[in-house]
């Protein structure tokens, strides 16, 4: 769970074992700032999925409402631009149709607007028949239905490389990239007026607010989380 | 009286093109079909809980009362993958649906609370292109709200 890092230009990438061989740790705490595991479990578990040694296995395990697995980063502070990747593998959840949706990633301000704090949400969907999988991806749009703008991409089987680039602003832009390494072609881009919000102060990965149909469909299913880093300009790439 | 019952039609079917949301959803009945163009439509939800919704929607209420129907949804023009759903009361982008359908899956609604309020939603495939739209006929079979069919005093 390795990852590179640009000291310069990064907010944080959050590693547990630089070689291949080292033992995983029992907690994903530090370097992650915190876990929420209510009805849920977090886990550091071997078999990385960039050739390194361990991955970050999140499971909801209670079929209850609020049930979360996941961690937290308080590294950003007030970030007015955001961008962050990490590999995620659904591989677990068969079956997964379009009601049975759970949220893996959030980016979060302290200063929030119109009843939104999370710049930011990525979530996970299936479709109607339960063969394949989207990416949900959600953004703060001042003016729009409930403040927010959405998008979609789809997922593979197998892990996905997952990188955004949130910007801050009167013509604000979310830019997100799925198993895409061509900055300039991002694989989704809602463009709106994020002004009013404030930057982002922390950052969640994992699993978080399954719907009633997730919970009661995946319940004890590990999905796998890889190789997180943060920043605050440049692009991350592969 | 012409004219009467020209401004009559015409607000009509203004009051139909318009009332296509949360605040002014559409009715759907028992074993009756309703038709409509989601190209015509807006975006009123960006999303349905953790789903995406980029898309134009067309929404429809009743309130349950033995609720045991299947609900079948055809393209009636070109197809544009078109998706239904059941939403629990309240009818906002943060309420997660319960029930889901297609063109080719009927979606089953059944289990539902009698006398509340549940909004059917349809829409484009979440998965699919945020311009994804077009004309539709959904067909319920079977009972969303219980019906008077007919009343009399002996």
């Amino acid at each position: 769970m390795s990852r590179k890092f640009n000291a310069l230009l990064g907010l944080g990438a959050l590693a547990f074992a630089s070689s291949a061989f080292a033992q995983c740790p029992s907690s994903p705490v530090p370097p992650w700032s915190s876990q929420s595991v209510l009805g849920g479990t977090v886990a550091i578990v071997a078999g990385g999925y960039d050739g390194t040694s361990c991955r970050m296995a999140s499971t909801i395990t209670g079929n209850i409402g609020g049930a979360s697995a996941f961690v937290r980063d308080n590294t950003p502070a007030s970030e007015p631009r955001y961008r962050a990747q990490f590999l995620i593998n659904l591989d677990t959840l068969t079956g997964q149709n379009t009601i049975q949706s759970v949220k893996v990633f959030g980016a979060s301000t302290d200063a929030p607007f119109g009843g939104q704090s999370e710049v930011v949400r990525l979530t996970v969907v299936g479709n109607v028949a339960g063969t394949a999988k989207t990416l949900g991806v959600f953004t703060v749009c001042e003016g729009q239905p409930s403040n927010l703008c959405s998008a979609s991409a789809p997922l593979t089987a197998g892990t996905n490389r997952i990188e955004i680039d949130w910007q801050k602003g009167p013509t604000g832009s979310l830019r997100v990239w799925v198993n895409n390494t061509n900055e300039g072609a991002p694989t989704a881009t809602l463009n709106g007026n994020s002004n009013s919000w404030g930057g982002v102060d922390f950052a969640t990965l994992g699993l978080a607010a399954g719907s009633a149909a997730f919970r009661a469909a995946q319940l004890n299913r590990a999905v796998g989380f890889d190789e997180f880093d943060s920043r605050r300009q440049t692009f991350i790439g592969n | 009286m012409k004219r009467v019952l020209f401004a009559s039609i015409a607000l009509a079917f203004g009051a139909n093109a318009m009332a296509q949301t949360c605040a002014s959803p559409l009715p759907i009945q028992s074993n009756s079909a309703v038709s409509g163009d989601t190209c015509t439509a807006s975006n009123t939800l960006p999303g349905y809980g953790g789903i995406p919704s980029p898309q134009t929607e067309i929404i429809y209420s009743f309130v349950a009362q033995s609720a045991n129907a299947t609900i079948s949804l055809a393209h009636t023009g070109a197809p544009f993958g078109a998706t239904m759903f059941v939403m629990p009361s309240p009818c906002s982008s943060s309420t997660d649906p319960i029930a889901l359908g297609d063109f080719t899956t009927p979606m089953p609604v059944n289990g539902l609370t009698n006398g509340a309020t549940y909004y059917v939603i349809i829409t484009g495939d979440p998965g699919g292109p945020a311009d994804a739209c077009g004309p539709f006929t959904a067909t319920v079979t079977g009972i969303l709200p219980v019906e008077l069919q007919s009343f009399s005093v002996d």
